[in-house]
């Protein structure tokens, strides 16, 4: 039997977000693994109504609590897949279940030391997406992430314009120091020699920014055709390598968004719909 | 395009995507305060000048300086984020909650807002974690923060404790 768009997207999205599991276990990045003892606020007014619950607080030391809340959350996209495929009439509850509980977790996650709340945004935005029952109005709402990814993206690039960093040929000197100071200060291998010549050499280093600037610039064509989607998921492949390999960081979390863009990109999957 | 086509599907989902729209701009157009999901994403856009000094994290563990070439990107974030934040928190939430907070929610109870984890209690949750990333006996942890010169070579200045 022919599936529909939903349950493939559906099905994607726990593929991606089972392989992160494996990934953030394998790091010690559970939150039953951190182990969190205090917190750490941010300026997000949102994130300011969610603390008056306390929740955030009650899971402080509290082994029980870790183990409950990482249990549900990685739980409930199987469930989800469940329901997608033998029990259609009740998604629609259940994505809601699962835009409340990637919040709740998410937002307690990310106070404690862990990650950034922006890059843990696929799991905010997709389930809204799963609610529609009408397909047509699921396939827009998916439309309408591509388009949401885009501007991630896109506005990175024209911030760095904005803000000057990309006019100061000495900006990724100064990003790789203030990035890597702890790595340039207390090891010598081939990473902190590459790091020390980039640092040494700002025009080679400034290219490096730039191009990554351009590349950041370059989605916003996403918003005219999906004729070049493909070639976005492959900047955006590019870009995750390059995070990790010059800067340490793993945006891996993000990964869930290139699955409008396959789908906008491929005909199949629209005639689908 | 896309949102006629949405208007014309679902008229309640064309003004959810519309207000995402809205504040999503907004956002960006105030910078400052955010209220999630909508962030700036402009991470690294600032100018950021080459400094004189830095002031970098130093783990020590059972007297042995860890050295960050040794632990992936992950675990090497696992063991500095809990200190570069457990140095900042007690003035960072405070300052948040007594000067934005109180103001933007009207909450007047700090409770949720503070941490009241003391420096032992830091010191002995900090002790376990190590444990769990080194898988060697922990016995004495020492933390502190070390100002270095830069000049194209970095040049040791000064020393602050803050663990034990």
């Amino acid at each position: 039997m022919r599936k529909d768009l939903k349950h493939i997207v559906i099905t994607w999205y726990c593929i991606i977000f089972y392989l992160l599991l494996l990934y953030k276990w394998m790091n010690g990045m559970l939150l039953y693994q951190l182990q969190p003892s205090f917190f750490y606020n941010r300026f997000d007014l949102l994130t300011w109504y969610f603390m008056k619950t306390g929740i955030h607080q009650w899971l402080l030391n509290n082994p029980i609590g870790w183990a409950l809340f990482d249990i549900v959350f990685y739980t409930a996209p199987l469930l989800l897949l469940l329901i997608s495929s033998k029990a259609k009439r009740w998604l629609k509850p259940a994505a809601i279940v699962l835009l409340l509980i990637n919040w709740i977790y998410v937002q307690c996650y990310t106070l404690y030391p862990s990650n950034s709340i922006e890059g843990h945004l696929a799991w905010l935005l997709f389930p809204i997406a799963f609610i529609p029952s009408n397909p047509k109005t699921f396939n827009l709402l998916l439309k309408g992430l591509r388009y949401f990814f885009l501007f991630f993206f896109a506005s990175a690039g024209v911030w760095k314009i904005i803000q000057g960093g990309v006019f100061n040929i000495n900006q990724m000197s100064g990003v790789l120091l203030m990035q890597h100071q702890e790595l340039l200060t207390n090891s010598d291998n081939l990473q902190t020699h590459i790091l020390t010549w980039l640092i040494q050499h700002p025009g080679i280093g400034y290219s490096l920014y730039l191009g990554a600037t351009i590349i950041e610039l370059v989605f916003i064509i996403g918003f005219f055709t999906r004729k070049y989607d493909r070639w976005l998921i492959a900047l955006f492949i590019l870009f995750l390598i390059a995070d990790q390999l010059i800067m340490r960081i793993g945006y891996y979390e993000v990964t869930p968004f290139l699955i409008p863009l396959w789908i906008g990109s491929s005909k199949k999957h629209l005639r689908r719909v | 395009m896309y949102l006629k086509q949405l208007y014309i599907q679902h008229k309640g989902w064309f003004l959810t995507v519309l207000l995402f729209i809205v504040l999503q701009l907004f956002i960006n157009y105030k910078r400052g305060m955010v209220i999630s999901p909508f962030y700036h994403y402009g991470m690294y856009s600032e100018v950021i000048p080459v400094q004189s000094t830095y002031k970098v994290p130093e783990v020590t563990v059972n007297g042995q300086l860890l050295r960050t070439e040794d632990f992936n990107a992950v675990q090497w974030d696992k063991i500095i984020q809990p200190v570069l934040l457990y140095n900042k928190q007690g003035y960072w939430n405070s300052y948040l909650f007594n000067d934005q907070v109180k103001r933007f929610t009207k909450a007047t109870d700090s409770t949720v807002y503070t941490n009241n984890i003391t420096p032992a209690q830091f010191s002995n949750w900090y002790k376990q974690r190590l444990q769990g990333i080194l898988s060697y006996r922990v016995d004495s942890v020492q933390v502190l923060f070390h100002t270095f010169r830069y000049d194209s070579v970095f040049t040791p200045l000064q020393v602050q404790s803050l663990l034990p």
